[in-house]
């Protein structure tokens, strides 16, 4: 383990792509099957649908397990995003949040924490 | 992995709460990377990148060690949701500084806290306790906390473009202008960078 958290070239070792991981993952991971796989895969969860694993990979036997590694990330990724589906859609169509709108806000003046109030 | 297991976060807390401080030296370290993303993500869409989120994370580590005693949770939400009031607490000071008129708006710093809290938290937490495995171990912390820690493990080139495409929530396109490449070449960055997050996964958890 690394402890200072920082990015490290042990890291990286250990963390070799996947194409030259191991014989299982044989084709580059700039296959441009690959990068069409994992944009469609996106594409679904950023329109709102949860894509059945192993159905999709079954789509691309020939790329699967490459594929399969990329889908890992992007699921955590995706699930990390502050903008979930359906807040994109309404992105596309032009109704963008006001910078600094986030929605409703409790009452500011009653609720403030601040420098004497961090107290959990 | 730079954290401390969540089963000795509060014995660490204890600790900490007694005076040891190399104990809260350690344990606030651990969400150095946590602070350092969501301050970068908040700054980004406020400030266009114009300030180096490293001195503001720097500015509430030092305010989280001098007011530790004012902390009175045990659990890594409580303490995350701790960090996060003072980190909106000094990102608010520094958007009324660069930021004039809509700066002195007096809701702007509970208005971060919400920011950052929603920064926090996982969009989909049934597709990640669905699936992947590093996915269902992150099921169980806080998930912003360990995809700050596995993005720090990454390259440069890796962290930015998976910073901009997920967490700045911009097109293919628009990254590829952010990062002055063409579109194929961060295509295959991505991917690759994707991969690569899924090996550090591996390790971190």
């Amino acid at each position: 383990m690394n402890p200072t958290g920082a990015w490290s070239p042990e890291l990286e070792k250990v963390a070799q792509p996947v194409a030259t991981a191991g014989r299982e993952s044989s084709l580059p991971l700039d296959d441009p099957r690959v990068i069409q796989a994992v944009r469609e895969y996106l594409a679904a969860l950023e329109a709102g649908k949860k894509p059945d694993r192993l159905s999709f990979l079954a789509r691309f036997p020939e790329i699967a397990s490459p594929l399969a590694e990329c889908l890992d990330a992007l699921e955590f990724m995706h699930a990390a995003s502050p903008f979930p589906a359906e807040k994109r859609v309404s992105r596309r169509h032009g109704h963008r949040p006001r910078r600094g709108s986030l929605g409703r806000l409790p009452d500011f003046e009653g609720n403030r924490a601040g420098r004497h109030g961090r107290g959990v | 992995m730079n954290r401390v297991a969540q089963s000795d976060l509060k014995g660490l807390i204890d600790q900490a709460r007694g005076g040891d401080a190399s104990v809260l030296g350690k344990l606030l370290e651990g969400y150095r990377n946590y602070l350092t993303l969501l301050a970068r993500l908040s700054l980004q869409k406020r400030l266009q990148g114009k300030l180096d989120e490293s001195d503001l994370v720097q500015e509430a580590f030092l305010e989280a060690y001098r007011d530790f005693c004012q902390f009175r949770g045990t659990t890594e939400k409580e303490l995350t949701s701790w960090l996060r009031k003072i980190l909106a607490h000094n990102l608010a000071n520094v958007v009324r500084h660069y930021c004039g008129t809509r700066g002195r708006d007096v809701r702007l710093e509970r208005e971060l806290e919400v920011e950052l809290e929603r920064s926090s938290q996982i969009a989909d937490p049934g597709l990640v306790a669905a699936q992947s495995s590093p996915s269902r171990e992150a099921a169980h912390r806080e998930q912003m906390v360990l995809v700050a820690d596995a993005l720090s493990h990454l390259r440069e080139d890796y962290r930015e473009v998976l910073i901009l495409r997920h967490l700045e929530s911009l097109s293919f396109p628009e990254v590829a202008k952010r990062m002055g490449r063409t579109l194929s070449s961060v295509d295959k960055l991505w991917v690759r960078a994707l991969a690569r997050l899924r090996r550090v996964l591996g390790v971190v958890s």
